[in-house]
């Protein structure tokens, strides 16, 4: 018989302890939540966070902000939905880094509204779509 | 007899990877962000897929074997290990590859990279505690207990997009409803590539399900004999 009342015991036992491992795992993940994102948006960076801290960016680089100076550094406006900061980088930027995609960057703010950014990393979207089809809104 | 079918079952996948690769490689177009590299999805996303549903099965089988502690189930559940394990690597270091290039770094501690990085680790402590003793009843307790545990793993992999901001994208194949963010001319191949992947590691997975049951019969002297009399066992 496949359901006797031995399997069934056993299964009460694993249905419980599943239970516990749900609800144990889903409390930690419920607490930790906040910490396990890889970055801020600038819309989340935390008032409080003092100037020169390391911590991680990441948002939508703006159309036409991005400037190349003489020195080899460049300049550019990240945004998100609510707002947006200035990003200074020198160094190289990766391949896919262009104006209206996304980056995610290591630095530190050395003002209020000026970012320093030691590394920068070009994130692309979930789009995958021919050349030949052109660009999918 | 059964060599037969799974030769053919492995014939069967082989050529399903083959043409979903060369339809995938040669007769597509390259992406309009990213270029040529994009072509590692026809790997990096079976294996990542397959790494998760190959670890379903190993929960399936372990809470199988835990509530009939049947021997077969317990051996389905260990060559799925195995499998599921060989899956992770390829789409971790595949994805590293592709990583590289298009943002810039091989690895990030992101909540996707890390999640399907401890995947790998449960399912090679998964393996290598069964691995100290094959045959143990104890052992074989603990390692079910230890892939049911484990599983909460693959929702987190799976929602890690949607539920954190991560460096990895969010989903192109929406499972559920919805159109899907990658083009009809990729989607297809991609399909066809997770398919044959699919049924590869099947074909793996049951050759290692033979070879376990034939190492629990080693010392039967029914195999002693066909083997002495058949001079090995034909594939």
């Amino acid at each position: 018989m496949l359901f006797n009342t031995v399997t069934q015991n056993r299964l009460v036992k694993l249905l419980l302890f599943i239970l516990g491992i749900v609800v144990i795992a889903g409390l930690a993940i419920y607490f930790m939540f906040e910490n396990i994102n890889y970055f801020y948006t600038p819309s989340q960076i935390p008032a409080s966070l003092e100037i020169n801290r390391f911590f991680k960016l990441g948002g939508k680089v703006k159309q036409h902000s991005v400037n190349y100076d003489a020195n080899g550094g460049v300049g550019f406006v990240l945004y998100d939905e609510t707002s947006e900061i200035k990003v200074s980088y020198n160094g190289v930027l990766p391949n896919l880094f262009q104006e209206n995609g996304y980056a995610v960057m290591t630095g530190r703010l050395v003002s209020k509204d000026l970012f320093l950014a030691t590394q920068i990393l070009a994130k692309h979207d979930e789009n995958y779509y021919p050349r030949g089809v052109g660009r999918k809104p | 007899m059964l060599d037969k079918h799974l030769f053919k079952l492995g014939t069967i996948a082989f050529l399903t990877v083959l043409i979903g690769s060369i339809w995938g490689c040669y007769f597509t177009e390259d992406d309009f962000v990213q270029g040529v590299i994009f072509r590692l999805i026809y790997i990096h996303v079976p294996a990542a897929f397959l790494s998760l549903s190959f670890y379903s099965l190993l929960t399936m089988f372990s809470i199988g074997y835990l509530i009939w502690r049947n021997k077969l189930l317990d051996n389905l559940a260990y060559a799925s290990a195995y499998v599921g394990f060989a899956f992770t690597l390829v789409a971790l270091l595949t994805g590293c590859l592709w990583g590289k290039p298009t943002w810039g770094t091989y690895w990030v501690w992101d909540a996707r990279l890390t999640f399907e990085l401890i995947l790998g680790i449960i399912y090679l402590s998964y393996i290598y505690y069964r691995q100290t003793n094959p045959f143990k009843q104890s052992i074989k307790f603990n390692a079910a207990v230890l892939a049911i545990v484990g599983f909460i793993d693959v929702p987190l992999i799976h929602f890690s997009v949607n539920w954190w901001f991560t460096l990895h994208q969010g989903e192109s194949i929406k499972l559920i409803g919805g159109s899907s963010a990658i083009h009809q001319s990729y989607l297809y191949p991609i399909l066809i590539c997770i398919i044959g992947y699919g049924l590869f590691g099947l074909y793996l997975m049951l050759l290692k399900v033979y070879a376990l049951i034939l190492r629990e019969c080693s010392e039967t002297k029914w195999l002693r004999n066909y083997i002495l009399n058949n001079k090995g066992v034909s594939f």
